[in-house]
């Protein structure tokens, strides 16, 4: 107890931080918290804010810390639930995108060639899990560990986050064309034939589709205009 | 530039209401935490940017933690540097407490003691920070629960801080009167004690009363009348200085704020109209 303090006040700081820190954390992890008992849930919030040096101070972004807290596994019963690490990420992932910090956007056109440099949304992330933490959180308990890729993106039309599953072929497409300093559909297309020993004609006409997909989905947001 | 008038706190929850109100209806500025909005993009940012075109804005922060022992983040103040540049604020104002210890931030705001080591560590501070953002600071008096240490009263510590700093005063009229009912003193001879002359800004609010000898400084419930009353007391003491309504939760219907909003524009009006008002 601090000297001169009056100890019939004191809870009422302890409660004031635990509320604005309970409605912090229930805003940004509601799946996590459905997945475990409300015991859990206390138990976990509560270790989380009398164990974790918080250094951010924007409340949007709190719920960062909070998925790496869950992800150093700070209580044994987290491994009843595999899947814990990868929802928390999740559920992190949607907020992040959401409120990322706007970036210029490359002059572009709507229309390009093959050669032109595509024009990448800033605003994606590409996600490997072991647990399909983005579809069907119903029977997330009982998935299969495995691979699974997802990109979210914040589209810049409406602002919205948006979630598509991938597969390990087109997470690879999704990986190149981010990576990549100037990415088109040429470039992508010679650097898979040449690795997965296909013809460039034949890959075309199966990623095409995929491609044009990512052009409605607002992942490639145009073309670099000259 | 200046500002005058009486506010609203601009909570996301009722965005669309204030930018619909009629021009002859709405709040003569705006204020919002800058943390809730520095380096947010997206659906706010567009938000915020609408904010900046319709109305004037303050900020009040929350998380300069002016009363910590450890270092100023300066880190930080290059974000609120950067808002600054970006959005045009005409004040800047925050707590006269602390919110960050023993390098945690714990998004609540703790009593400092009032002590002689505190007033001159936190005038090392201000001088810091007005510095470094290259504008003067303007600091509340917080609501407490509990003192901690002190040894001197409240007045005395606020009375040190600013004539030392010459940083301003947000006189929070609710905060004295929530303040004055949980350590049981007199809330108008702790307002004579303060520096009234140094009131750049003001604040009026609700609470809520939980037990017979405690109040909690809430935001989330309209104004009582009592604290009207030691507003209306107040006011002609003071220059004329923007007064913001701070209601944070429990945001009632516009039409209900901007009732509440039109008493203290009374009250303002009443003690200060035809006088010019300097931010």
């Amino acid at each position: 107890m601090p000297p001169g303090a009056r100890e019939d006040r004191m809870p009422h700081y302890f409660r004031l931080i635990t509320n604005i820190f309970g409605e912090i954390l229930e805003d940004a992890f509601p799946v996590l918290q459905s997945k475990i008992t409300e015991d859990q849930w206390s138990e976990l919030t509560a270790k989380f804010q009398a164990e974790y040096p918080i250094q951010e101070h924007q409340s949007v972004r709190l719920p960062r810390e909070f998925a790496e807290f869950v992800q150093s596994s700070p209580v044994e019963w987290l491994k009843a639930y595999p899947f814990a690490h990868d929802l928390v990420d999740f559920e992190w992932l949607e907020m992040d995108l959401y409120f990322q910090k706007n970036e210029t956007v490359p002059e572009h056109t709507k229309n390009g060639s093959a050669t032109a440099t595509f024009v990448i949304n800033p605003y994606v992330q590409l996600k490997q899990y072991n647990y399909p933490v983005f579809e069907n959180l119903e029977n997330l308990q009982d998935a299969e560990k495995g691979q699974y890729f997802v990109l979210g993106l914040r589209r810049l039309s409406d602002h919205k986050v948006h979630f598509i599953k991938l597969n390990p072929l087109s997470a690879a497409v999704v990986e190149f064309l981010m990576q990549e300093s100037f990415p088109s559909q040429s470039s992508l297309l010679k650097a898979f034939s040449e690795q997965l020993q296909v013809d460039p004609s034949e890959l075309e006409k199966q990623i095409q589709p995929f491609l044009d997909q990512l052009v409605r989905d607002e992942f490639i947001v145009g073309w670099l205009a000259n | 530039m200046e500002l005058s008038g009486v506010g609203v706190g601009f909570r996301k929850e009722i965005a669309d209401d204030l930018f619909e109100l009629p021009k002859d209806g709405r709040p003569d500025f705006v204020e919002f935490a800058p943390e809730n909005w520095m380096e947010i993009g997206g659906h706010w940012r567009d938000i915020l940017e609408k904010v900046a075109e319709t109305y004037p804005i303050t900020t009040h922060g929350l998380s300069l933690s002016i009363g910590s022992p450890g270092e100023i983040d300066t880190a930080f103040l290059d974000q609120l540097k950067q808002f600054f540049s970006e959005i045009p604020v005409v004040l800047y104002s925050e707590h006269l407490s602390y919110s960050k210890c023993n390098n945690a931030h714990l998004f609540d705001l703790m009593p400092i003691p009032f002590r002689k080591e505190a007033v001159d560590h936190i005038v090392d501070r201000i001088n810091f920070v007005q510095d470094y953002l290259g504008r003067q600071l303007v600091l509340e008096n917080v609501s407490y629960y509990t003192s901690v240490a002190p040894e001197m009263k409240e007045f005395d510590f606020i009375n040190q801080i600013i004539s030392k700093s010459e940083c301003g005063l947000l006189l929070d009229v609710n905060n004295v009167y929530v303040n004055a009912f949980n350590h049981n003193y007199d809330a108008k001879e702790f307002v004579r004690n303060l520096p009234l002359d140094a009131v750049k800004y003001m604040h009026m609010a609700g609470h809520h009363q939980i037990n017979e000898d405690t109040i909690i400084d809430t935001h989330g419930m309209p104004i009582i009348d009592q604290v009207f009353d030691l507003f209306d007391w107040v006011v002609p003491q003071v220059q004329p200085v923007p007064v913001l309504l701070e209601r944070d939760f429990n945001l009632p219907p516009i039409e209900e704020l901007m009732e509440e909003h039109g008493k203290l524009k009374a009250i303002t009006e009443k003690h200060w109209k035809h006088e010019s008002v300097k931010a």
